[in-house]
């Protein structure tokens, strides 16, 4: 049999993970990234990665970690998968520490463990406040060292810009552009992966880095991949303003003690550290007190727009309220946080020592993403380790792991979740990914070369056209707009007023979009073109999440519409007749909504289905309450 | 510590920003320079006003021209993308806040590698020589084997997180008076990364491999101990310490070499 | 210059790196001790200088000894220094840290202290090769001798203080921040705190090597011997003893001194 080939397209935790075990499976891997896979967004992610290890006396179980992360992605998740994933947390933990991930110390010197939200118990490794980069460079040197070995060839600087579909519609390969000498060449692979991550940049601006555009994920999608629970994204409670980026300050600072409250004095003029403790409104400990400060994101970002947008008790009667750490001891934030405080120092210009920071919700994750499947173990009621239906996506041959994939979360990602699924499914990718190969008969070298002609002849026009093109329209411009649309109507509030509006902006700039013109119309490490292109197609994406959050009349974790919200019964619990009256009308709810919604591209924009949701592991009999 | 170097004037007032970048079409083309002025707006760094420029790109001679080149990503100061020379000193432009900037501000690409064009350069090298001094931890297989790494202590943990945060971001390189195309040195960099995984419990069963790559030609003999690469680290990572440690282990280990073997 | 000596630089150079280092204490950093040392005594007076030259060419296998600890260490740390100065592209300008200019003039003060060294051996040892008297036949007095080569050999005698005092002054740099340097390449000194403390002794090592030198360079050109010495006094005047430079440039007055 001919030499196989699989092609990885990214290298954040996701990617590097798939390459990794791939490698490790003997197979020579082609490796494409936008830059070098060390500066992958995983290296931003702060506050750690959650595994149970019970080392706090809290009898944490695995089961627990099961139930906070089904609960906290309000039953939308797949349970199969996520059972599996919490069941070898641990095991992904110790791997990485035997990477030589500095992990943070006990006295003892084992991996300590701290809060995160929508849990009670320490559960959350971390390294100082850079957990994300600390991961990321582990599994990097790993891939490093096969690549020494002669394993595994990265192709940095090359973007990915379609699949190499064969006639049966099976993905044999990849068209990719350099980005530095603007040569478009496909790729033979028996297999491609997808770990693109995530797509924050169609709000314009989020917490992610500059190129997490989803650009990748949107080309697979208009190839035919289905897209999986679009309107399910995470807006973080606590992002610091910014022209280009609202950076986020972590989940760890509340895990860690940090307190958010605006001044019960509407408009108060003082500067936060000078308004005394009787003046603070700790509006989400009063709400919420069981959980207080940690929250689940969509619950606390829900409580920041009520309590400046509703209640109009934002800071100096803004979008701001304030996350304080002041109370906390130097020396513990410093060794503790150091990371991102410095962070909000350098780019606020205020000492977050002795001044509470000034936050606000942002985007922030992408819980939607390219839908993909998984064979469940019968007997365990998990998801079967290793077998080619998991992480494949909808087009044969091509397969989605990390952000960019829909899995895991459901409505509603838990803190430091993420690092853990990214890693997971990385590494549940690559062994799908090497059984898929295992299985396989044919071989990617038998594609005809006029396969692959055809599609570098289009992508080469494409590119050629947006050269050529006088039309006037600025990509820029049209990505600001684009952002503004998503950040005013598919926000942490949603209505379907302000949807249909959302949609027909977003028609509006599609065909805008088809003017665009280049400031640049060289042929050297041109980035103009690339980046004109991402924004079509961050268009495209951004019509399918709005169109999924029109369609979605329901609330359910991170996707709200206060016209469809059930509401609690304020001070009452199980067992009271009306919060079981409540409680029936949430089951009745969930018959119609707890569904994946599925979308899939047509020219005339996504269609969308709903699939239903496996919910063996813990059947939704409650609803999520955090009171 | 480089920064405050820097903030020689605040420039609130400012209506404007002025910006003098030197361009360069391609890795053999000639270098030039040309002037942006951008309306001023509080809180923003170089990059923010680069993709402000990305949008607006017209020169102070009122030509509409090619957007600047330019590396970055996690616009944090985390990812190691966007190292450039801001008023001439190597650090990350995402960081480097226009409020806290002399105007005009200069922008050039690093000196030390071979230029892609205008403000990005490219940094392969600095990821060759990961791979030449074998920096990572030799592991029998990323499955689990139900068993963490050896204890640390909280200690140790501290000194290793002060090298881990290395985001090969080259700007130690930049100022090394020693790493230049006449040099074969290796460069700050990679050294704290050899300090890094040598200092591993199981790391350090690589160690005399690491250390006979930094004894090869081209390895750690081209320091001359000018400790630039030190004060410009914009993650403070102890370099020097680095070199000190690593210069103890080369020792012993040449006297190992020659002694025992 | 790599090209002076490609193959064994490139195949040794850590291994010659850390020799240069390495002969920049041993043996020439402590030649240069022993040798301020012994000018200094001079300080002491003319005899107690003369006494202990003497004893050092009373020393058996001289020229060996000089040769294997002398001329050839500094001859190859001074030819390697020059390859290693070479590489190094200076940016204290650009980085004006305070480590970044000792850096620095450890390279300056290595090209100054070549050329005094040069000027320096032709000025005493090897004054011969130009049809002076060579300084061993000064026996027994050499202070004399060496004072005369200060004050009436070949520059004036202002000009040869300079080129001293700059001289010493860059040796005496040169070897105190090499400890410090020299410390840090073999892995002595590790840590910050290390290294302050060590550059700190340095610093002082460094001013006393110069006033050292310098107060041994005052003591030779100004001093003059206060007392006739045992062996003056039975050969008779002081003034009859013949000083070779003044015999060959028409011996001045000694009112002029
Ligand atoms: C500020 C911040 C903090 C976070 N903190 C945490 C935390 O504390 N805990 C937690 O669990 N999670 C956290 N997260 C989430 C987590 O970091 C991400 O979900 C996760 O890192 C995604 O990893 P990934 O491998 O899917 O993708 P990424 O790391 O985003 O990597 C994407 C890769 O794809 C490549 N790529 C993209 N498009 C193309 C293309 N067209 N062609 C070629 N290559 C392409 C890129 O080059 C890159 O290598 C945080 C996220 C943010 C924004
Ligand atoms: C105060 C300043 C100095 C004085 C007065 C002085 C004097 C002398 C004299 C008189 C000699 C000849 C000795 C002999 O042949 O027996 C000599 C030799 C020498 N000096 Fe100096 N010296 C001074 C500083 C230095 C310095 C700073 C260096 C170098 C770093 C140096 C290096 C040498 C060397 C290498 C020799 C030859 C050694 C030998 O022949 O064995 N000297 N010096
Ligand atoms: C003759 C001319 C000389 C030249 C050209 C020269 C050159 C150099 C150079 C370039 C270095 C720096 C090496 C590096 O940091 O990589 C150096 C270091 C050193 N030199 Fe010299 N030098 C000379 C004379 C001397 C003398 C006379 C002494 C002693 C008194 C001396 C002692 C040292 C020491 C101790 C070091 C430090 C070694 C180290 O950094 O490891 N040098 N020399
Ligand atoms: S050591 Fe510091 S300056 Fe050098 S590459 Fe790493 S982070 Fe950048
Ligand atoms: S600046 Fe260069 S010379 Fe050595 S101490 Fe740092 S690597
Ligand atoms: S953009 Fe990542 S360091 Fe500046």
């Amino acid at each position: 049999m001919a030499k196989q080939r699989v092609v990885v397209v990214g290298g954040g935790l996701g990617g590097l993970w798939a390459t990794l075990r791939l490698a490790e499976a003997g197979h020579s891997v082609d490796l494409f990234s936008l830059f070098p896979v060390k500066r992958s967004h995983s290296c931003c992610a702060q506050g750690g990665i959650n595994a149970v290890l019970d080392i706090k006396g809290q009898h944490d179980s695995v089961e627990q970690h099961v139930t906070d992360t089904i609960k906290g992605g309000d039953y939308l998740g797949d349970q199969p998968p996520i059972k599996t994933m919490c069941q070898d947390a641990p095991g992904l933990v110790r791997t990485y520490d035997r990477m030589g991930v500095t992990f943070s110390r006990t006295p003892e010197g084992i991996m300590d463990q701290r809060l995160f939200g929508g849990v009670k118990n320490r559960r959350t490794c971390f390294a100082g406040a850079t957990t994300g980069a600390q991961l990321l460079y582990g599994i990097d040197e790993q891939v490093r060292a096969h690549e020494g070995g002669g394993r595994v060839r990265k192709l940095e600087f090359w973007e990915f810009l379609s699949l190499v579909l064969d006639e049966q519609g099976v993905c044999r390969g990849i068209a990719a552009l350099n980005v530095r000498t603007m040569k478009v060449e496909t790729f033979r692979a028996d297999i491609v992966l997808l770990a693109t991550g995530g797509a924050g940049l169609i709000w314009g601006r989020s917490t992610m880095s500059t190129n997490c555009t989803g650009a990748a994920a949107a080309r697979a999608y208009q190839q035919g991949a289905k897209f999986a629970n679009g309107e399910f994204a995470q807006f973080h409670p606590t992002a610091m303003k910014g022209h280009d980026k609202l950076r986020l300050m972590s989940e760890a600072c509340r895990g860690e003690g940090g307190r958010v409250w605006v001044p019960r004095k509407p408009g108060d003029t003082r500067l936060g550290r000078d308004i005394p403790e009787n003046e603070r409104f700790h509006f989400l400990e009063e709400w919420y007190p069981a959980y207080g400060n940690t929250c689940p994101r969509d619950v606390a970002s829900r409580a920041l727009v009520r309590v400046t947008r509703h209640m109009g008790m934002g800071v100096r009667g803004q979008d701001i309220v304030y996350l304080d750490l002041t109370h906390k001891p130097r020396e513990f934030l410093e060794a503790r946080l150091g990371g991102i405080l410095d962070m909000y120092q350098t780019f606020a210009g205020v000492d977050p020592y002795t001044n509470p920071m000034e936050v606000f919700p942002s985007m922030h994750y992408t819980m939607g993403g390219l839908w993909v499947g998984y064979e469940k173990d019968g007997q365990t009621g998990g998801m079967a380790h290793i077998s080619p239906k998991n992480h494949a996506t909808s087009v044969p041959g091509l397969y989605a792991c990390g952000e960019c994939d829909f899995a895991y979360h459901g409505a509603n990602r838990l803190g430091a979740n993420s690092l853990l699924s990214a890693s997971f499914s990385g590494r549940v990718a690559g062994d799908a990914a090497a059984a898929y190969l295992k299985n396989l008969k044919s071989s990617c070298d038998k594609v005809p070369d006029s396969v692959h002609d055809a599609e570098r002849k289009r992508q080469e026009e494409i590119n050629q056209a947006l050269l050529a093109r006088t039309g006037g329209e600025n990509a820029s411009t049209l990505h600001h707009q684009l952002g503004e649309l998503m950040q005013q109507y598919v926000f942490v509030e949603r209505d379907n007023a302000g949807l249909d509006k959302a949609l027909a902006g977003i028609g509006e700039l599609k065909e805008r979009a088809k003017k665009i013109s280049l400031d640049d119309k060289g042929n050297w490490s041109n980035q103009s073109l690339p980046w004109a292109r991402q924004v079509q197609d961050m268009i495209v994406l951004g019509e399918v999440m709005t169109k999924c959050a029109r369609l979605r009349d329901e609330c359910r974790g991170s996707h709200y519409k206060a016209e469809f919200e059930l509401k609690q019964p304020e001070g009452k619990f199980a067992g009271d007749p009306e919060y079981e009256a409540y409680t029936e009308k949430w089951k009745a709810n969930n018959e119609r909504w707890l569904k994946h919604s599925i979308a899939t591209h047509t020219p005339a924009g996504p269609q969308v289905e709903y699939w239903p949701v496996d919910s063996s592991v813990m059947p939704p009999t409650k609803p999520r309450d955090y009171r | 510590m480089v920064r405050n170097m820097t903030a020689s004037t605040t420039v609130a007032s400012h209506k404007e920003i002025h910006f003098k970048i030197k361009r360069q079409d391609g890795p053999n083309s000639q270098p030039y320079w040309e002037e942006f002025k951008m309306p001023y707006a509080p809180q923003h760094n170089v990059i923010s006003a680069l993709l402000y420029l990305r949008e607006h790109p017209v020169n102070t001679k009122g030509q509409r021209v090619a957007p600047v080149a330019w590396e970055s990503n996690c616009m944090e100061e985390v990812c190691g993308a966007c190292s450039m020379l801001v008023n001439g000193v190597p650090r990350q432009a995402c960081a480097a806040l226009v409020d806290d900037l002399a105007q005009p501000i200069v922008l050039e690409p690093l000196t030390k590698f071979p230029i892609i064009r205008d403000l990005a350069v490219d940094r392969q090298k600095m990821f060759d020589a990961l791979i030449r001094v074998k920096a990572w931890v030799p592991l029998d297989g990323s499955q689990d084997v139900h068993e963490p790494a050896p204890r640390i202590s909280p200690a140790d943990q501290a000194l290793r997180y002060a090298f881990s945060r290395c985001m090969t971001c080259g700007c130690c390189m930049e100022a090394c008076p020693q790493y230049h195309d006449r040099s074969d040195f290796i460069g700050p960099a990679p050294l704290g990364q050899v300090a890094l995984h040598n200092s591993h419990p199981t790391g350090g069963f690589f160690k005399s491999d690491r250390l006979h790559a930094l004894m090869d030609p081209g390895g750690i003999a081209g320091c001359g101990n000018a400790q630039n690469c030190f004060k410009v680290c914009p993650k403070d990572i102890p370099l020097t310490h680095a070199i000190g440690a690593l210069g103890r282990q080369t020792t012993v280990q040449w006297l190992r070499d020659l002694l025992i073997k | 210059m790599t090209d002076t000596t490609p193959g064994l630089l490139d195949r040794y150079q850590f291994q010659l790196r850390r020799l240069h280092s390495l002969s920049g204490i041993v043996p020439i950093g402590f030649f240069l001790l022993f040798h301020l040392l012994t000018n200094s005594t001079a300080f002491l007076g003319a005899e107690r200088y003369d006494t202990h030259v003497q004893q050092i060419h009373d020393l058996p296998w001289l020229p060996v000894i000089e040769l294997l600890f002398i001329f050839l260490p500094i001859a190859f740390h001074g030819i390697l220094g020059v390859t290693i100065a070479w590489q190094g592209k200076l940016n204290v300008r650009q980085y004006p840290y305070m480590d970044n200019w000792r850096y620095t003039l450890q390279r300056i003060t290595a090209w100054i202290t070549l050329a005094f060294v040069a000027i320096h051996l032709l000025h005493f040892r090897f004054a011969y090769w130009f049809g002076e008297p060579e300084y061993a036949s000064a026996a027994p007095r050499f202070f004399d001798f060496t004072r005369q080569g200060f004050l009436h050999l070949w520059l004036p005698a202002w000009l040869w203080i300079w080129i001293y005092v700059v001289g010493v002054a860059a040796a005496a740099f040169h070897f105190s921040n090499g400890i410090v340097t020299f410390c840090i390449t073999w892995g002595i000194a590790v840590g910050f705190e290390a290294r302050k403390k060590l550059s700190l002794v340095a610093g002082a090592l460094c001013i006393v090597l110069m006033l050292w030198g310098f107060v041994s360079l005052h003591a030779l050109t100004t001093m003059t011997r206060t007392a006739p010495g045992a062996a003056e006094v039975a050969r008779g005047n002081e003034q009859r003893i013949s000083t070779p430079y003044m015999a060959r440039h028409e011996a001045p007055s000694a009112a002029r001194e």
